[in-house]
């Protein structure tokens, strides 16, 4: 590995001995793709696992957030272009409001963001609510459509998120502008999906189903991608925005 | 998110707060056979007021109470929502569903 950017400042918020972990390591090594800018250039490491209080853990100088529970957590960094990004384990996404953290966060750096947050953050919402039950934790949405299936669903739901083999997945939220446009990619590293073509419009009674027609709703433009692994949203920014 | 169910005679409120999204999926089954558990009631209030955000996971817990309405007859009316909680549930038709006050 070549050393590919200047290294950043690294926060550790991990207890223990653990040190910064291997990816701290790296990155203090200038060996991972962190984008620096005016508005942040610290990475901020911690521990999913029982995390309190990190809803503010994106606030500048911090650029990166990166839960040190995830399973291999540098991997695949190089393909999420980002001036702001957190990866958090699949636990710790269930039990933190990761996407209010990052919409706090993108609302401190484009100030003229206001007019369309609850759009970014609904997207976004639902966005990382697919990443994590569809994706990593291989949920099927359809079973809740009963009340035997919804509590077989959550059931497995509880399960899986104890298991390190689902609950330490890393679901990844990375965000970057211009001035013009605010694009946030999600990605999971479930089994992926064939998304639909078209959404068509769900009946009131339906229990599932009306997520990505959400976000088709909400954003400007939005692709899947590596087999429907990675979602990209893509905002029109409110003028007056200064990347 | 924090809910309360209160009974009184035939008539219930619930009260959710908080944000309802997935995270809070475990606690549906139990909302429901709460609800279920309330005995004879011919009304249900939600009460949706301290309810600040909600994602499609969290409006699919509104489509099973409507399905408990609809096989106990109970008129299930929505108080209080605002903000994005509204929108969501304005978008997603759930006035066909229940009665908004």
């Amino acid at each position: 590995m070549s050393r590919i950017t200047p290294p950043p400042a690294i926060v550790s918020q991990a207890r223990g001995k653990r040190g910064l972990g291997r990816f701290g390591r790296l990155a203090a090594a200038g060996l991972l793709p962190l984008r620096t800018d005016e508005h942040g250039h610290a990475l901020v490491l911690f521990e999913g696992a029982g995390a309190t209080g990190i809803e503010n853990i994106l606030c500048p100088p911090a650029a990166w957030a990166i839960d040190l529970d995830c399973a291999s957590p540098e991997d695949g960094l190089e393909r999420l272009p980002a001036r702001l990004l957190v990866r958090a384990s699949t636990a710790a996404a269930v039990h933190n409001d990761l996407v209010g953290m990052m919409v706090e966060a993108l609302g401190q750096r484009l100030p003229h963001m206001d007019s369309i947050g609850i759009d970014v953050r609904l997207a976004l919402q639902e966005a990382v609510s697919n990443a994590v039950m569809h994706g990593n934790l291989c949920l099927d949405g359809r079973l809740r459509g009963s009340r035997d299936g919804l509590a077989a669903f959550t059931q497995a739901m509880q399960r899986r998120l104890a298991d390190p083999r689902f609950g330490r997945r890393p679901v990844t939220i990375a965000a970057d502008w211009n001035r013009t446009h605010l694009v946030i990619r999600v990605e999971d590293r479930g089994r992926g999906f064939r998304p639909p073509a078209v959404s068509l419009p769900v009946a009131p009674g339906a229990c599932c189903g009306r997520g990505i027609g959400q976000i088709r709703d909400l954003c400007q433009r939005v692709s899947f991608t590596n087999r429907g692994r990675r979602i990209t949203m893509r905002f029109r920014l409110p003028a007056g925005e200064q990347a | 998110m924090k809910y309360a169910l209160k009974t009184n005679g035939n008539t219930a409120q619930l009260n959710i707060s908080g944000t309802l999204t997935f995270a809070e999926a475990p606690l549906f089954p139990k909302i429901l056979s709460e609800l279920e558990a309330a005995g004879s009631l011919n009304s249900l209030d939600i009460r949706l007021g301290d309810l600040s955000f909600i994602d499609s996971t969290g409006m699919s817990l509104f489509v099973h109470i409507y399905d408990v309405s609809q096989n106990r007859n109970l008129k299930v009316s929505v108080q209080g929502a605002s903000g994005p909680v509204a929108a969501a549930l304005e978008r997603a038709a759930f006035k066909t569903l229940f009665e908004f006050k």
